[in-house]
């Protein structure tokens, strides 16, 4: 049923035979960047016809070494050892996995309203349940799973969509969902969430405030005792010392009582906001907007809250009038997650190309398909190809597709593009990303092949 | 004439309505011993003539219900014992002609759903005098109008040019038939349980086919081309004046495709003189057909605008009309959708969105007159035409301005110079 | 008599301004002009701002120069300057030495209205609280913009119509206390007249009580537990902190409301009021307000002996008789007269708001008298008249910037201002730009052929129109 998790024939005999040759060859040519391997490490080269980087220039006919599921170097004619696995994809095109920012794929959706912090997107979650072949058939190696339902429903969880199992999950509370696309509710919701985090770091607040004089008070007590214990001489320091074999464990615990401070429980819906207030989370809150008025609306919801870390999410319609704030946005250099869509300006007939708007306007732009179907998924790419004939950067295009969506959830260090460092989860492509008719041939996650396409499982 | 006394008298309802009763009626005694000659000397007429003539302190002199004479005041003499009204401020303006209204009869009998096309309906009979709507309509400056069935069936009936005065249907009625009216998707879909455009085109042309064919006929006996006589239709029989071109269609269209197929099956292919009602959205794309069309009218409302919703624009149907080229434009009011006495503020619609105001009186006035077939009557201001005008304060298309007076065949039928006004 | 005291009034009222406006900027050395009068600076009207306030970093500025200026509570102000600081008019006059960091609008000769205020509209803003619902981006915003509208009450709230912003939306919550006094409900009647008379006696035992407390201070307060609900809202109005909204038609509901008005000492402000011609001076007399719509029809009704029906003359009516008027336009087939309505019936909604008011001069008010029911007569008439609805310093600076006479058919509005802020520019936008771009009205034909008015221009000398 599902064909992922294909296992690739790995020559361990023949890469410990290698081992020796490899070694002597390092050494006599001690070329100026080279790989070794020790015996418990694996080394995978990937010699790839074309290589997107991302971050750096595009690479004919380079390699990516890669040890132990972590990108080691890129380049041109690089050198590696002898008992390396080689992955020959010098026909296809290599870049880095893509990340389904804002997803309910496979999973129910709930009517649900108010304030759900607690809720994981991913809590429904069966991944046995879950079809991703359309999912790797376009290049996507995770998703952020958003909880379900309006309001604050809960936090994004990131999973994989392929590998093994215990890798499968990235990060299983990443941002904070906030609904804002019917400002007259939804800005009710939000006042009101944050207005309770404060009540609640408030209440955390009194009560160490209050813990620490008691313990003062204590303290000051415990002195005065002893002082006038000191003062009354040696009758007290007997006193205690006799009734502590007498009574055994009845005192024992009262005087081993914990000295930490034990802070009053916070609502567990309320907690993701606590650590946005508290600059304590990793990452920032995704509010998600219809219109252009969405976003003042928004702001002024936060204008207590400047410091409190948010990303916006601009639900492009056909004819959306999200460029009435293209420029605000691009002053604020935010980054914005949508969708590639070219649409109209309102009331007319005239496209506009949204995407490349808000880049030229200075924002960084994430990009998600425009639903779940497999429809929309499959025609993300060829939607992307639209905009970049629309007047979209073709580097803009393809770092809205690969790297904003990992920065949006703050994984960007870890994934979204090939270099060193970076976890090797990779596609590779039998033609350019802009190609429509390319089509994603093989998946790489933390350096192994665990996905390839149907034609490819077939010619082999 | 005592009846139309005591009416008059009842029209003055103001609080210190005894006093004025007295005086009105008093008014009306003088008028009906008046002079042969009533003679206006006004600010300015808008004689709506071939010459687009404007007579700034102009006189305009009545005899027996037609203009006599209308010049400058230093030009025109005025004959010794004529009565003299004088409004040196004001605007005299030939009495306009509403080409759509359901309002001068009984409005219950609008929509007559008979069949779908049903030529023997005829809103003769149901022409009613002196109502409420009569009054609306003078206070709004309108004389003349063609009452029409409404738009519910394809063919509803026979239309009745009628004038807003005081008196019997029959003093009313100027012109029977006046006009056939036919309407075009749209409305008439609503049908019985919904028919669709081709069956409606099919069946229209099938009437007017068959109404074509009698007239045919019998225009082959009377040149003795036909040696027997067809059977007598009296269905038919009336539509013999259409095809003589004597009387037209005024047909209810709304859109491009719906104005082009007036235009192509009434105008074209039965040779009908047609108007064009409403003609609103996007019908004006089919200008250059209209002036292909050549007598084609085109008179445009209630809907003055159209939003254009691939351009973020607002457009007036008038002014795209008329930029369009085509030579003659109207308006209307669909009365009781606009009420009757607003009609001069479709034109001020019209204009807001872009037409000229010359233009848009002469769309009520001579144009109206044109359409009917009556330019020799009613629609402006020369020798030996009805006397029917109104004197406004001003601009008769500026809503601020007040219609003072209204004259219908010579008969002051409003004026309210010194009455409480209702419009 | 009472006619000539107001034109006394107004007289003076000009004058005053004049004093103001025709002053020179501070710090400013006055060059006279070409026949102009040398004013004597009234030293109290003086706009009084410190200097270094003046010179703060942080303040909005906005200039419209070259503006015929319609201020409506005064005098038209030919040519003048109008400085605004963060969004209120700061000065009026002319060499106004305008800051270098101000965003000025040269109107070059337009005329200069202050913004529209419309009594009642939906679709507009959002219901509840506007600020927490209002797409500041909407299409209908801008087209309530293009015609001239800046204030509009949305449910029983005034905001402003803040296109691409929310700052200072709001202008008053809370306009209106409803109450329904209607024939067709005796028993609501009654409970009505009870409640008022449980809450007039309620203030009368803590008048007592207050006297009592002078002399003991032991004295019991009395019970106000109760006071919620409608009882909230009578004890408003009868401690005059608001007033009532009803609606109200015909001569006989008018009555019944003139009576309470005048039992319980309530001000109302009346809705419809169609035959409020008919009782004009009993409805000045109770201190009503009106929201009129000139262009109602309303047949007489022959059943009655006395004068029923609708009149254009309504408006006129009553204003002479002191009734505060405000206008609302009538309604269509696509919608109610307070709505926007795209569905082609024009001129029966509010994006032709002002032609209404041209109704009123149709029925005899006059052209000024009747552009006051759409701007300061609607503000006073919703209590927002310290705000919005007419041109003065320390008002909000709302304008709507005109290519003709504001009540002209053919006039529309080619900027509109809000909190000194173009809302609307008519180039910019486009609904309307390629109707008359230059802004003339019509190309001047010769004076013979087609003058545009005789004579006296009694439109724009806000004359009446003469009995002829």
């Amino acid at each position: 049923m599902i064909p992922n998790a294909v296992k690739i024939p790995t020559h361990r005999s023949l890469a410990g035979l290698a081992l020796g040759v490899a070694v002597a060859a390092t050494c006599l040519l001690s070329p100026s960047r080279a790989v070794a391997q020790s015996s418990d490490e694996k080394i995978v080269v990937v010699k790839a016809g074309h290589v997107i980087t991302v971050t750096g220039e595009d690479i004919e006919n380079g390699e990516i070494i890669i040890r132990d599921g972590k990108i080691e170097l890129v380049g041109k004619r690089l050198e590696y050892p002898a008992g390396a696995t080689i992955i020959d994809a010098s026909n296809e095109t290599v870049m880095p996995g893509l990340l389904n920012a804002f997803t309910r794929y496979g999973l129910p959706n709930y009517n649900r309203s108010g304030v759900h912090g607690n809720n994981k997107g991913a809590d429904d979650a069966m991944l046995d349940e879950i079809d991703f072949e359309p999912l790797l058939s376009n290049g996507y190696t995770a998703v952020a799973w958003c909880p379900p339902g309006g309001g604050i429903p809960g936090v994004a969880s990131i999973y994989r969509t392929a590998g093994p199992e215990e890798d499968r999950v990235l990060d299983a509370e990443n941002y904070l969902l906030v609904w804002m696309t019917n400002p007259s509710s939804d800005k009710g919701v939000w006042r009101g969430a944050i207005k309770k985090a404060q009540a609640e770091i408030d209440k955390v607040e009194k009560a160490r405030k209050d813990w620490d004089e008691k313990q003062k008070k204590e303290a000051e007590e415990a002195k005065k005792k002893a002082e006038q214990d000191k003062a009354n001489g040696k009758e007290g320091e007997q006193k205690p010392a006799e009734p502590k074999p007498a009574d055994g464990k009845g005192e024992a615990p009262k005087e081993e009582k914990p000295k930490e401070f034990e802070p009053p429980k916070i609502d567990p819906a309320h907690q993701p906001i606590v650590d946005l207030i508290q600059k304590k989370a990793g990452v920032k809150a995704l509010i998600v907007l219809g219109g252009a008025a969405d976003y003042l609306h928004a702001e002024q919801v936060l204008e207590d809250q400047k410091e409190l870390a948010h990303n916006y999410y601009l639900r492009l319609g056909i004819s959306s009038d999200f460029h009435c704030i293209a420029e605000q946005l691009g002053e604020k250099k935010a980054l914005i997650l949508t969708h590639g869509l070219i649409g109209r300006f309102p009331q007319t007939a005239n496209r506009n190309n949204p995407v490349a708007q808000f880049i030229e306007a200075g924002c960084e732009v994430a990009l998600t398909p425009g639903s779940d179907s497999t429809f929309e998924l499959d025609q993300y790419r060829t939607r992307l190809a639209d905009q970049v004939r629309a007047g979209l950067r073709r580097a803009d295009a393809i770092k809205a597709i690969t790297l904003n969506p990992w920065k949006l959830v703050g994984m960007d260090k870890q994934f979204g593009s090939i270099e060193k460092g970076k976890t090797a989860d990779l596609i590779f492509l039998d033609g350019d990303v802009l190609d429509p008719a390319a089509r994603v041939q093989r998946m790489m996650i933390g350096g192994e092949v665990v996905w390839e396409s149907p034609e490819r499982q077939a010619s082999r | 004439m005592k009846c139309l006394s005591s009416l008059r008298s009842c029209r003055c309802w103001f609080a210190a309505g005894a006093v004025l009763a007295a005086s009105a009626t008093g008014v009306l005694a003088q008028h009906d011993a008046a002079p042969a000659v009533t003679a206006y000397r006004v600010g300015k007429v808008i004689t709506m003539d071939d010459g687009d003539d404007v007579i700034n302190n102009a006189v305009l002199l009545v005899k027996d219900g037609k203009v006599q004479q209308v010049g400058k005041a230093s030009q025109v003499t005025i004959p010794d014992g004529a009565e003299i009204i004088e409004m040196p401020q004001c605007w005299l303006v030939p009495g306009f002609v509403e080409l759509h209204c359901h309002e001068a009869g009984a409005s219950t009998d609008l929509h007559d759903y008979v069949y779908l096309t049903n030529p023997d309906l005829r809103t003769l009979e149901s022409v009613n005098p002196g109502t409420e709507n009569f009054k609306s309509a003078r206070a709004g400056g309108v004389t003349t109008a063609l009452l029409i069935s409404g738009s519910g069936t394809n063919m509803s009936g026979l239309g009745t040019a009628v004038k807003f005065g005081d008196g019997l249907v029959e003093d009313l009625v100027i012109k029977f038939p006046a006009s056939i009216k036919i309407a075009q998707a749209g409305n008439p879909e609503r049908y019985w349980f919904r028919v669709g455009r081709s069956f409606m085109n099919y069946n229209l042309r099938q009437t007017l086919q068959e109404a074509k064919d009698y007239h045919d006929a019998m225009t082959a006996y009377e040149s003795g081309q036909l040696k027997e006589k067809p059977l007598f239709s009296p269905t038919y029989d009336a539509f013999r004046d259409l095809f003589r071109r004597k009387f037209m269609a005024s047909v209810h269209t709304q859109q491009y495709q719906v104005v082009m197929m007036t235009l192509m099956m009434v105008h074209n292919q039965f040779g009908i003189r047609t108007v064009l009602d409403h003609s609103t959205f996007d019908g004006y794309k089919t200008a250059p057909l209209v002036i292909e069309g050549q007598d084609v009218i085109t008179i445009n409302g209630p809907r003055q605008l159209y939003f254009d919703g691939t351009q973020r624009k607002i457009f007036g149907n008038a002014a795209r009309w008329w930029q369009a080229g085509i030579p003659k434009l109207g308006i209307n009011t669909d009365s009781p959708v606009i009420p009757q006495e607003e009609l001069s503020y479709q034109a001020a619609m019209a204009c807001y969105y872009g037409w000229g105001t010359y233009e848009a009186i002469r769309g009520l006035t001579r144009i109206g007159a044109e359409a009917l077939a009556l330019e020799d009557r009613v629609g402006s201001l020369k020798p030996g035409m009805d006397a029917d005008f109104a004197i406004w304060s001003g601009d008769p298309i500026d809503p601020r301005s007040v219609c003072w007076m209204t004259v219908i065949d010579g008969k002051i039928v409003r004026d309210v110079r010194n009455e409480m006004r209702r419009f | 008599m009472r006619v000539a005291t107001r034109n006394w009034l107004r007289t003076a009222s000009v004058a005053m301004l004049i004093g103001v406006t025709a002053m020179p900027a501070i710090g400013q050395p006055r060059r006279p002009r070409r026949g102009e009068q040398p004013a004597q600076p009234p030293p109290e009207a003086l706009p009084a701002a410190p200097a270094e306030e003046t010179k703060a970093e942080e303040d909005r500025w906005f200039a419209i120069t070259n503006g015929v200026v319609h201020t409506v509570s005064g005098p038209v102000l030919d040519g003048v300057t109008i400085l605004c600081r963060n969004g209120k008019i700061f000065q009026i006059g002319r060499n106004i030495e305008i800051p270098e960091d101000a965003e000025t609008l040269d109107v070059g000769g337009l005329q200069v209205y202050p913004g529209l205020v419309a009594v009642r509209s939906s679709g507009i803003h959002s219901g509840g609280s506007p600020e927490d619902g209002t797409d500041v981006y909407s299409f209908n915003m801008s087209l309530a913009l293009a015609a001239g509208i800046t204030t509009a009450v949305s449910g029983d709230t005034a905001a402003k119509l803040t296109y691409g912003t929310l700052d200072d939306m709001i202008v008053k919550r809370n306009l209106f206390e409803s109450l329904s006094y209607s024939s067709n409900d005796p028993g609501g009647k009654r409970r009505v007249r009870e409640g008022l008379d449980r809450v007039r006696q309620y203030l009368r035992d803590v008048a007592a009580y207050e006297e009592e407390k002078r002399e003991n201070p032991e004295a019991k307060a009395p019970d106000d537990k109760w006071i919620r609900g409608p009882y909230a809202s009578y004890l408003k109005l009868l401690k005059h902190e608001s007033v009532a909204l009803v609606d109200a038609n015909d001569t006989h509901e008018l009555l019944q409301y003139c009576e309470l008005a005048d039992t319980y000492g309530i001000k109302f402000v009346v809705r419809g009021a169609y035959e409020a011609w008919t009782v004009a001076s009993r409805v000045s007399q109770a201190g009503m307000a009106a929201i009129i719509t000139p262009r109602q029809r309303v047949d007489e009704n022959r059943q009655f002996n006395r004068p029923t029906g609708s009149t254009i003359e309504n408006a006129r009516i009553l204003h002479d008789h002191g009734v505060r008027v405000a206008v609302t336009p009538v309604g269509s087939l696509f919608g109610p007269g307070y709505s926007i309505s795209l569905g082609g019936l024009a001129g029966r909604d509010l994006l032709h708001l002002a032609l209404e008011a041209a109704f009123a001069v149709r029925g005899g008010m006059s052209n000024d008298d009747a552009v006051r029911t759409v701007t300061i007569d609607a503000a006073r008439v919703l209590g927002i008249d310290d705000r919005v609805g007419s041109i003065e310093i320390g008002k909000d600076a709302d304008f709507v910037i005109a290519d003709g006479d504001l009540l002209h058919y053919m006039t529309l509005a080619r900027w509109t201002v809000v909190n000194g802020r173009v809302a609307y520019d008519k180039e910019k936008e486009g609904i309307y730009s390629h109707i008359r771009p230059n802004g003339d009205a019509s190309a001047p034909p010769p004076d013979e052929y087609w003058p545009r008015r005789l004579g006296v221009d009694w439109h724009r000398e806000g004359k009446t129109p003469q009995q002829p």
